[in-house]
């Protein structure tokens, strides 16, 4: 005579046999694709052995017996491993003077020795300071002398005047600014000579 | 926009190299420097040019714009203007008083084949007079070509 399984008895048997199918399927699924799916083929991954970290959009700033010096914004930036530099590009700095005004540098590539704070701008340098800029092709910070110099041609104008040289130096400590070589100047009545030079931090 | 073409321009200035302090409120342009203003060139081994301060600036009447307050020159000065050529050590150029004094060994001022020297010389740039004092080692000396003052009236 046939027995008769009670109604709980049931119920495990259909779920058990649920969970087998549900089992069954994935692992059918991952199967599948691990085995039509071919060897997972890794496009365009540069890989840079000399960068330790690639950052978009970096804010750094800078203060000597906590005051603010200097603050700086790069749209990207690569630390390098082993030579404490940063490689920033479109790079925006600003210096802030000693009374408190403003110099404002940009520029479209820059370095930065993490270590030093030493810096260099290269590619269309602008600085702006009052009504007067300066451009070049290359600008750098030298921390510990606390100077700004260029080896490469500079002009320094404003609307009615300009000043051309070779090379230039800025002492931000002693407020001075040298410049050498071809040095050639168109000056209006009004060009002052100090705050154009932007050695007025 | 380069020194070039805004040529026109009040103060025209070239040398070897340029220095500014803030403190000492003047900028020293030295090595062949030639300083060019309209008609007047000043050639010199170093020419500063001394800006108001902000408590000359004060003193100043509203309208005068001008930063430039003197221009020395010094070493091998030349001083030319149309048809006036001075030779001097040091040249000294008062911006307000449109004054220029040449002082050295022997400053000399040159017009044509006429020529005046002495111990120091002054030109009103304003009228065009022009004062030559001696020196205790220096007399004042002249020499007027009557051929320069006829070449002046035919130039009138």
């Amino acid at each position: 005579m046939k027995r008769k399984i009670n109604t709980p008895k049931r119920v495990r048997i259909v779920l058990v046999l649920l969970l087998f199918f549900l089992t069954a399927g994935i692992g059918g699924l991952y199967y599948k694709q691990r085995f039509f799916s071919g060897d997972l083929v890794l496009k365009k991954i540069s890989v840079d052995s000399k960068a330790t970290l690639l950052l978009n959009k970096m804010h750094q700033t800078s203060t000597r017996n906590s005051i603010k010096e200097w603050t700086l914004d790069a749209s990207s930036a690569k630390l390098l491993k082993d030579e404490n530099k940063a490689q920033m590009t479109d790079v925006r700095v600003v210096f802030f003077t000693d009374n408190a005004k403003e110099i404002h540098l940009s520029s479209t590539n820059g370095l930065l020795d993490t270590k030093t704070h030493d810096m260099s701008f290269s590619d269309n340098v602008v600085v702006t300071y009052d009504q007067y800029t300066l451009k070049t092709a290359e600008l750098h910070y030298d921390k510990k002398r606390h100077i700004l110099y260029s080896n490469v041609h500079i002009s320094i104008m404003d609307k009615e005047s300009i000043l051309e040289a070779d090379t230039m130096e800025t002492d931000l400590d002693k407020n001075t600014t040298r410049l050498r070589g071809n040095v050639k100047g168109t000056f209006s009545e009004t060009f002052n000579f100090f705050n154009g030079m932007g050695s007025d931090s | 926009q380069t020194a070039d073409n805004l040529q026109d321009r009040s103060l025209h200035i070239t040398a070897d190299a340029m220095t500014s302090e803030r403190d000492s409120s003047f900028v020293a342009f030295t090595g062949n420097a030639v300083a060019t203003s309209q008609d007047d060139v000043i050639h010199a081994d170093a020419i500063k040019i001394f800006i108001y301060t902000e408590d000359e600036r004060k003193k100043l009447s509203k309208t005068d714009e001008q930063n430039i307050k003197e221009i020395i020159a010094t070493g091998n000065v030349t001083f030319t203007s149309q048809d006036q050529k001075a030779f001097a050590d040091k040249a000294v150029y008062t911006t307000s008083t449109l004054v220029l004094t040449l002082t050295g060994d022997a400053p000399r001022v040159i017009t044509g084949e006429s020529f005046v020297t002495g111990k120091k010389i002054t030109l009103f740039r304003s009228n065009g007079k022009v004062v030559v004092e001696s020196g205790k080692d220096q007399r004042v000396e002249a020499l007027f070509n009557p051929a320069d003052k006829k070449k002046n009236k035919e130039g009138e």
